[in-house]
């Protein structure tokens, strides 16, 4: 086709089949681009009035979908390939490989070994991550088992949870732990009186973490873990994600501007600054510098504040009657007052929040403060987002909607340890109206859901399998009455997350002015075995107009 | 097979700061910094909060780290308490104290629990902060009051706080409850954190509290102690006979102080003995006396004069 000079490309995809997630023409068959974003997406008679065009027939077996968007992951996930990955569930790496999951004891010292082999650096750590043994019928991984690995190099294995390590006897010995006299509910000790090599909570992993090469400046998403991270996001159809917690530092910042900003960075990065060693002043300041830093690949300006900790680590804020086990009600990781003054003053300056709540009166007080602020100082769209909510009934979800409060529900932890909800922490009623998905849809409260990578792996398509089916590791329904359909589901991982991060005026829709980000799949969702969502093939993305294949990443 | 253990004298005693947001812990810092006479103490805060450190009292600010006067330092440490500790375990020589103070949610016994992984440091105490303007409210608070019922019985020590703001038979309500709540607690009655050093630093030093603080009037068997912030030169020698006046009733006194001639010293007084030696540190900006004075109606009019009489007009 023709193109006058100085007018803009028009390209015009055709595929088999595009499900636009716009109910006006929810599939259609073709998709036009220029500069990046979409001119329409209709039939070919209809796009081709747009002017000059190249028709580009790539796509023709292929079925289109808006590109899936993650609201709550970490960037740390593309760094943490450069270890060993020692999880029970296979895994794909950034490259493309999978990687087998270790199923016992002794897969684990023998992947560990080969690694050993392979990593011949005698001063270098051996550094290990996703191990899970509650799949290990709860034997624990102990220095004695890492110890038949190596005995003069320290090695360490960071847990799915990222609250556990298991470390060998040489990085106790350099941590100067391998000694008698620790007090730590963190740190095991043996019948020999010394540790067994597991270490609980970020108090004990600090000190030998550092020897093990997990030290925390790792969560500060390392440049070439940031590029590997991009490479996750095409494999898993990824072309918006999030960073959910970091404190951005400005040259950590520079990274990011300069890694996204790169011809072949692959995603939009949405990343959020965590309300963590500032006053709730100084984190607002930050907050809104930074939003005046933003640009398409690198979204800056949100807030996320942790008001409690974990569920499986008995440390979310539970109501009454709290743990199945009988365990404390959990801690609070802000002060009441502190998130009152954090809100005051993320509202008063159009700065948007993400409140991390497993437990349910986590929740509780969030909604009691942003009532309490809302009362005081009207705010439209602020749009507050609940990130895991776990456990929030359906009253707590009718509050929700009258304060214009949206939810990203975890329902990748059915998956993966609803069965220890089920038995351990919460019991099996509040198990099975744990993430509460449905609840969610008929209340009206506007609905993402999340992966946390790296807890649970990247990878939209599994969630919304997740969601719609909620089945266990051991293949337990938990909540049938909490399921959602296809449709949600689909939504939930495209206009829902951009709701979420206030960007669906942008992207989670193929339509008419929006980002041109598509992710490019083999099969249909709509026609595949509702079972088989998950494993439908990925051929890559288009990002921003710019075409990703996996198979030339 | 080495162990970073080796050459190591002996641990640095470390006092955890806790009680609930807004109960004066800042303030008591701000307070031990002043009147830290000779001690190095190192600081260890969760933030540089709204409530900082008083900035006269800085030196150097560069990052998580101020330098401050008289060899002191203060430290942020974020959520990661363990890698800012594990930085003192090989300065034992730089510091005689470390002071760790909790944000406002956290629980001293898990704070102390830690302190067992980091060679080098080893736990002295646990005072908690109580502000007797709120603590009712916060102990029946739906979503604090077991946090904050952790964090007092977590105490060694038990500081109530802000006794200026709440009436009398309020105050013995509340020390009455602390203390039959939390009978392993000393309790210890103060206002705007104004406590004595050794009330913090070690019971071998605890002398009881500060004159500004209110007193409880069925006590009569503390010491009471008043402190002076002296930045100007003074005529110590002058000062010391002063303080020896026998109807100060002092126990004891101590100081860091800048003498005639513009060096920092440091004056003793126990029991009429009166002794002067040149400070340790020089470099500091801030002169402090501490008064301890015999159970019973201290004459804050008559020491105020002793203290006042040699001090020298600063020229400027």
């Amino acid at each position: 086709m023709a193109r006058l000079d100085g007018d803009a490309m028009t390209t015009i995809y055709s595929a088999r089949t595009i499900l636009t997630m716009n109910p006006a023409r929810p599939v259609v068959s073709h998709v036009a681009v220029r500069d990046g974003r979409i001119l329409g997406a209709g039939s070919i008679d209809e796009l081709i009035g747009w002017g000059p065009h190249t028709i580009d027939d790539r796509f023709r077996d292929k079925v289109l979908m808006p590109g899936l968007v993650e609201g709550h992951s970490h960037t740390s996930e593309g760094s943490l390939w450069q270890f060993v990955y020692c999880g029970y569930f296979d895994r794909t790496d950034p490259d493309g490989r999978v990687w087998p999951g270790v199923k016992t004891i002794d897969a684990l010292v023998e992947r560990m070994a080969e690694a050993n082999r392979q990593r011949r650096r005698a001063d270098s750590a051996l550094t290990g991550w996703g191990l899970d043994p509650i799949y290990f019928k709860d034997r624990r991984v102990e220095r004695a088992d890492l110890d038949r690995v190596e005995r003069d190099r320290p090695i360490g294995i960071m847990h799915a949870s990222g609250h556990i390590m298991s470390v060998n006897t040489k990085a106790l010995e350099m941590a100067n732990m391998m000694r008698s006299g620790i007090n730590h509910p963190g740190v095991p000790m043996g019948a020999d009186g010394l540790p067994t090599g597991e270490m609980k909570g970020p108090e004990a992993m600090t000190p030998v973490g550092v020897h093990v090469g997990l030290d925390r400046a790792l969560l500060a998403s390392d440049e070439p873990g940031l590029r590997a991270f991009g490479r996750l996001c095409v494999r898993k159809g990824v072309t918006t994600a999030t960073d959910l917690a970091s404190l951005l530092p400005s040259d950590a910042v520079k990274m990011m501007q300069r890694v996204t900003r790169e011809d072949d960075f692959p995603a939009r990065i949405v990343a959020m600054r965590v309300f963590r060693g500032v006053s709730p002043t100084d984190l607002v300041r930050h907050a809104m510098e930074l939003r005046s830093h933003t640009s398409d690949r690198l979204r800056l300006g949100a807030i996320k504040i942790v008001v409690d900790g974990s569920i499986q680590g008995f440390s979310a804020r539970l109501r009454w009657p709290g743990y199945y086990n009988g365990a404390p009600p959990g801690l609070w990781y802000v002060a009441p007052e502190q998130l009152r003054e954090v809100l005051d003053l993320a509202l008063l300056n159009q700065i948007q929040v993400h409140a991390h709540t497993n437990g349910d009166e986590a929740t509780e007080l969030v909604l009691d403060t942003l009532a309490s602020v809302l009362s005081k100082a009207p705010t439209l769209d602020h749009r507050l987002t609940l990130q895991h909510c776990q456990l929030a009934d359906t009253a707590l979800f009718r509050r929700m909607k009258l304060l214009g409060v949206g939810v990203n529900l975890f329902p990748n932890h059915h998956y993966f340890w609803g069965d220890q909800h089920y038995a351990l922490t919460v019991g099996p009623e509040r198990a099975e109206r744990m993430n509460a998905c449905a609840t969610a849809l008929a209340n009206g409260v506007p609905l993402a859901i999340h992966s946390d990578a790296p807890v649970t792996p990247l990878g939209p398509l599994f969630m919304a399998w997740c969601a719609m089916h909620r089945i266990t590791a051991s293949g337990r329904t938990l909540g049938r009455h909490e399921r959602i359909n296809l449709n949600d589901a689909l939504k939930t991982i495209t206009l829902g997350a951009a709701y979420s991060l206030k960007l669906d005026h942008e992207v989670g829709s193929i339509e008419c002015g929006k980002r041109a980000d598509f992710t490019v799949l083999d099969e249909n969702p709509l026609e595949v075995d509702p079972m088989a969502l998950k494993d439908i093939g990925i051929w890559g993305t288009v990002q921003g107009g710019r075409i990703f294949d996996v198979s030339r990443l | 097979m080495t162990s970073i253990a080796l050459g190591r004298r002996s641990a640095l005693p470390v006092t955890i700061i806790g009680g609930y947001l807004g109960a004066g812990k800042t303030s008591l810092i701000n307070h031990l910094l002043r009147s830290a006479c000779e001690r190095r103490i190192a600081v260890l805060v969760n933030e540089f909060g709204a409530l900082p450190i008083d900035t006269d009292l800085i030196e150097a600010a560069a990052g998580h780290v101020l330098t401050l006067s008289g060899g002191c330092i203060c430290c942020s440490y974020g959520d990661d308490l363990i890698t800012a500790l594990m930085s003192f375990g090989s300065r034992i020589d730089e510091f005689d104290d470390i002071l760790v103070e909790c944000s406002g949610v956290a629980l001293p016994d898990s704070v102390a629990a830690s302190l067992t992984l980091v060679s080098g440091v080893h736990l002295q105490g646990i005072v908690v902060i109580v502000d007797a303007s709120n603590i009712e409210s916060k102990l029946s608070d739906r979503y604090v009051a077991d946090t904050v019922r952790r964090q007092l019985a977590a105490a060694d020590r038990l500081l109530i706080n802000k006794t200026d703001l709440v009436s009398l038979p309020r105050l013995q309500n509340i020390e009455h409850m602390l203390a039959s709540d939390f009978p392993r607690a000393k309790i210890v009655l103060t206002a705007h954190g104004a406590v004595d050093s050794g009330a913090i630093f070690g019971p071998q030093t605890f002398c009881g509290f500060v004159g500004d603080a209110q007193r409880s009037p069925h006590d009569l068997t503390t010491l009471s102690s008043t402190t002076f912030e002296i930045h100007n030169p003074i005529d110590i020698a002058a000062l010391a006979a002063n303080l020896c006046d026998r109807k100060l009733s002092l126990v004891r006194a101590k100081g860091v102080l800048l003498d005639l001639d513009g060096k920092w010293m440091v004056l003793q007084i126990v029991d009429q003995r009166i002794q002067i030696t040149t400070a340790r540190t020089q470099h500091r900006r801030h002169g402090s006396l501490v008064c301890i004075a015999h159970p019973g109606p201290m004459d804050r009019l008559a020491l105020t004069a002793a203290v006042a009489a040699p001090v020298l007009p600063r020229q400027t």
